[in-house]
């Protein structure tokens, strides 16, 4: 009914539209605006238009906005650049595959400073029998040849291909990986970074770097002499940093030399691991004492004196 | 002739705002001169109170100046400020139904009132059309038959009524299509029917 009366023409304008009621609302009175009106009206576009004081919180907008602006980004950057929980074994695989060859090799410098003190290889390297037994090179020798071939970082051509064969490899596979990155990870960065120096130059990626054959020769030495210790305390060899593994062979070259009771194994005389400390007979160290003595026994420990014999009490009557 | 140059010589009120624009502050001064007491009758219809219709008046004319900078004479100016003024309408409205949503008691409009509504009754009874309506009693009964329409209802009459809007313009000013602004005065004239009826049987003009 309603859209009827809209299309007639007698609703062209509002006043035909509303019909009587129009006339009716000329009873309405024009209101008259008081003159006050006007001047208060400009006075208040006036103090509107002016520029308002700081408020005390305004001068924390910025920073509070800087801030919640980083913190954002971060989470942005971080969730972005971690999305994928396998980026990091990816990013450092040829290191991660040959993670416990490069953490016994220690470092460029190291194995630089073997080379050049030409130390000898221990008389009786491998065998608790005696027996002859080839030289543990097969972990190195793949490593090497990983590091040689094997591209490092992220950008490379065939990169897709990589990160499609990784995640094709099986789950033991991918749970060893991730074992060593987390080990990996929890080293300092300067110490990551000299990993990853080191197997590039094991690899021979560096062309500037040291000689290849030299750190390769070194590397080899001194498995070797690690093989000479108790396979489950290796580990404390290989936390040490440069000089202390330097002195440390030092004190196994003493042990294991002529007429100092053969072999530097357990079992064979050898009765312990000495903790850290100058080779014997060597003048006490200048370093810190407590309560007047070394921080250390001397090593080996002196004889005990002899026990007195036991007095035996007479038996009772 | 453009089209904005033909705006400008056809309607003062846009000469005025583009010099306001500029900065001209006695152009914003002669600005509210002639708009005040236009504005201040249509919300004094509008919300039944004089203060108030004060109060949103100079709102407007408050809005017109902190918009002067983006101000383009597109369109006439009679229709930009018909646009801020139902704005301002509608946020009266908005504040009032927010009130009464927190149980203030609100003052805003007779629309809602009880009392107008019964007095509106009496009047419609045919009691009191039996004699001549003198012109305050008129005034009064339109009064009250105007605040019992829709907000809506209410200003797109006003805007015909008191400023001879069309209904391009009306639909301008709310926001609204042409057909839903003739229904809203069709709706509009058939409550107006109803309560004014008698007086229109009466013949008041």
């Amino acid at each position: 009914m309603s859209d009827r009366s809209l299309e007639t023409p007698a609703s062209e304008t509002p006043a035909d539209l509303l019909g009587p009621a129009w006339d009716l609302l000329d009873a309405l009175p024009r209101v008259a605006a008081p003159a006050s009106l006007t001047s208060t009206t400009i006075e208040m576009a006036a103090a509107r238009s002016r520029p308002r004081p700081a408020a005390w919180w305004r001068g924390w907008i910025a920073p509070v906005a800087v801030v919640a602006t980083a913190f954002a980004v971060g989470i942005a950057a971080g969730r972005g650049t971690v999305s994928d929980p396998d980026q990091f074994v990816f990013d450092y695989l040829p290191v991660l595959e040959h993670y416990d060859v490069v953490r016994e090799a220690g470092s460029v410098d190291f194995l630089m400073a073997l080379a050049r003190r030409n130390d000898p290889p221990p008389r009786r390297p491998f065998s608790r029998n005696g027996a002859a037994a080839p030289p543990a090179y097969e972990a190195l020798d793949a490593a090497v040849a990983t590091f040689a071939t094997e591209p490092f970082g992220t950008g490379f051509p065939g990169e897709a291909e990589r990160r499609t064969a990784f995640s094709r490899r099986p789950a033991e596979d991918r749970r060893r990986l991730a074992d060593a990155a987390v080990a990996f990870q929890r080293i300092s960065s300067m110490d990551r970074r000299e990993l990853v120096r080191l197997a590039r130059a094991l690899g021979g990626r560096d062309g500037e770097g040291p000689d290849r054959d030299e750190l390769l020769a070194a590397a080899r030495l001194w498995h070797q002499w690690l093989a000479t210790r108790d396979p489950a305390e290796r580990g404390d060899v290989i936390d040490l940093d440069t000089a202390k593994r330097l002195e440390w062979l030092d004190y196994a070259r003493a042990r294991s030399g002529p007429g100092r009771g053969g072999a530097f194994r357990d079992g064979e005389g050898f009765r312990g691991f000495p903790p850290p400390g100058p080779p014997p007979g060597s003048p006490p160290p200048d370093g810190p004492r407590f309560n007047g003595r070394p921080p250390f026994d001397p090593w080996p420990p002196p004889p005990r004196p002899p026990r007195p014999p036991r007095e035996t009490p007479a038996p009772p009557r | 002739m453009t089209g904005s140059s033909s705006i400008v010589a056809a309607d003062p009120s846009t000469a005025l705002m583009l010099r306001v624009r500029d900065g001209d502050a006695q152009a914003f001064e002669e600005l509210v001169g002639l708009w005040q007491d236009r504005l201040v009758t249509l919300f004094r219809h509008h919300t039944g109170d004089h203060a108030i219709a004060e109060d949103l008046a100079q709102e407007v004319f408050l809005r017109v100046y902190r918009a002067r900078a983006s101000y383009k004479p597109t369109a006439k100016f009679t229709t930009w400020i018909h646009t801020i003024a139902n704005n301002v309408s509608s946020d009266l409205r908005q504040r009032a139904y927010r009130r009464k949503e927190r149980g203030v008691p609100q003052n805003v409009s007779a629309s809602t009132s009880a009392v107008g509504l019964e007095h509106l009754a009496v009047a419609a009874s045919g009691l009191r059309p039996a004699r001549q309506a003198d012109r305050s009693e008129l005034c009064g009964v339109v009064q009250e038959a105007i605040a019992a329409l829709a907000d809506n209802q209410r200003m797109a009459v006003l805007l015909a009524k008191f400023e001879q809007c069309s209904y391009e313009e009306i639909s301008q000013a709310m926001g609204l299509s042409v057909p839903a602004v003739k229904s809203l005065l069709f709706r509009a004239r058939d409550q107006l029917r109803e309560k004014l009826g008698p007086y229109e049987r009466e013949g008041t003009r």
